[in-house]
């Protein structure tokens, strides 16, 4: 049974501190054709010296243009400060080139996850049903869970999760409906898809691999080698991010 | 249909006799859904995995000997499919030589030693450990992080027990400098690709800078899924021979080395 698999965890055009050498869009390209995947929601990554967030985002959305199955996934930023258009005009325009989903970068852009800080950020996005990445690394469980509390009828793809995790995870999963877990990275919990399909629902996870950092084909066989039905791999690998595409608003 | 292809469909690895030379029984801190040795076992039939080489977590710890009996028992319940590593808490050398021979007679294949418990692989109490494993030509897997401090270690050791086989695990953590070096200097010393972050291109390259040879599979299971670091390999830039020697004949090879408890 052919699985279609799409990547919500992935990204190129970052630089690494101390290494020359830049990952573009074409190589993106080319791992995923060379493990059977044609669509992808790519960041820039990684992202450790993209101080820029608005030149960031022009330079995703032009190697996406060029890209068949290519989504960006750009970065979005509270406009405190006055050096940002404001957070509907980052969604609208996030929309207009195409983008499917949106990241956010606390740490990285200086802003705090406060509700007087934010609120008109993530209220713009949860208007437009617009898909958010955060990662669980950089922001923590807890965090996340605030943020879900707060706007549940906000998608969160939750991003870079660690196997050890999951003891925190599935309750997080479980609290708020509108909370999502991307694969890929080093999230490889052993019995965990399917322990997760067994209490929160196969519905509620979304296939990403983890590229430029983590070998994607290792959240491909983590899924195909599940002990998840041909249904419930088709929802991971690709029905359940198409579904939060396809309640997006625009 | 290339080995690669049969990961991305999920079809089990047939035929090739996959080891997996990294595997865990028994409770740690964080949450693993599923601990039984069942469980382990399906994961391996999905996968195509004839056999893995499981410590007990409890060489983290210090109730090495119950760690071990529950070893022996998933091994008498799945023999032939899960083998065992033998672990010792170095309270005297004494205890260690008696629980290592323990072991051995009842049918463990190799030995594992992990300093989070705070000794180094050097403490003299492990010697008994070592001597025992160099005259059954055990392969013998340690935790590394890739510290020089850890690596000088594995050389003396490699050195003073010429006969035992030395698994690196989780090569290339970091200092992938330093694994390599090492793996070239002693013959008997492999590495072991055990690591859930799985970097893009690690395994090639360590199967260039090393040899192919000298590269085994490890799963470190079930902290990771077997079916998740599997994907490594098959995914790795790699020619079908050698995903197969890393998958399998390196690991069969050092196995079949093995003499069994007289």
């Amino acid at each position: 049974m052919s699985i279609e698999l799409v990547d919500a965890q992935c990204g190129f055009g970052g630089a690494i501190p101390g290494d020359p050498s830049i990952v573009g869009a074409d190589q993106l390209v080319a791992d995923l054709k060379r493990i059977g995947l044609t669509r992808a929601l790519p960041r820039l990554l990684p992202e450790e010296i993209e101080i820029d967030a608005p030149a960031a985002n022009a330079r995703l959305y032009a190697a996406c243009a060029d890209s068949a199955g290519l989504s960006p996934c750009p970065i979005v930023v509270p406009r405190g400060g006055g050096d940002l258009p404001s957070e509907e005009k980052q969604v609208t325009a996030l929309l207009a080139h195409g983008a499917a989903s949106a990241c956010i970068r606390p740490d990285r852009d200086y802003w705090t996850l406060a509700p007087w800080n934010c609120d008109a950020l993530f209220h713009a996005l949860e208007r437009r049903r617009v898909p958010v990445m955060v990662s669980l690394a950089k922001l923590g469980i807890e965090a996340v869970g605030g943020l879900a509390a707060r706007y549940p009828e906000l998608p969160f793809l939750m991003v870079e999760a660690s196997y050890r995790q999951y003891r925190s995870l599935v309750p997080l999963l479980a609290a708020f409906p509108c909370t999502y877990l991307v694969l890929g990275g080093g999230y490889a919990v052993h019995g965990g898809l399917e322990h997760l399909a067994a209490t929160v629902g196969a519905e509620r996870v979304v296939f990403g691999t983890g590229f430029p950092v983590t070998e994607p084909m290792t959240a491909v066989t983590y899924l195909m080698y599940s002990g998840l039905s041909g249904e419930q791999k088709q929802l991971v690998g690709a029905g359940n991010l198409d579904r939060l595409m396809g309640g997006i608003q625009r | 249909m290339s080995l690669l292809a049969l990961g991305r469909e999920g079809r089990p690895l047939a035929g090739l006799d996959v080891i997996d030379m990294h595997g865990h029984l028994g409770r740690c801190g964080f949450a693993i859904p599923d601990l039984s040795a069942e469980g382990m076992v399906a994961v391996m039939d999905r996968v195509g995995i004839s056999q893995i080489v499981c410590s007990h977590m409890q060489s983290m710890g210090q109730e090495t000997r119950r760690g071990n009996n529950e070893v022996l028992a998933a091994m008498r319940a799945f023999p032939g499919r899960l083998l065992g590593y033998a672990s010792a808490w170095p309270s005297d050398r004494g205890a260690v030589r008696a629980e290592i021979e323990r072991c051995l007679a009842a049918g463990f294949t190799g030995l594992k030693v992990h300093d989070s418990n705070g000794f180094a692989y050097t403490y003299e109490d492990y010697a008994p450990a070592f001597a025992i494993a160099d005259a059954h030509r055990w392969p013998v897997l340690l935790h590394v992080w890739g510290g020089d401090d850890q690596l000088a270690q594995v050389a003396e050791l490699a050195a003073r027990y010429p006969h035992a086989s030395f698994l690196l695990a989780h090569a290339g953590c970091r200092n992938v400098e330093g694994y390599v070096r090492i793996t070239r200097e002693h013959a008997n010393v492999y590495l072991d690709l055990a690591l859930s972050s799985s970097p893009r291109g690690l395994v090639a390259l360590l199967v260039q800078e090393a040899g192919a040879d000298k590269v085994v599979w490890g799963s470190d299971a079930y902290f990771f899924s077997q079916g998740h670091q599997v994907g490594k390999v098959l995914g790795a830039e790699l020619s079908e021979e050698v995903k197969a020697q890393v998958l399998s004949g390196n690991a069969k090879r050092l196995l079949a080395r093995v003499r069994p408890h007289a």
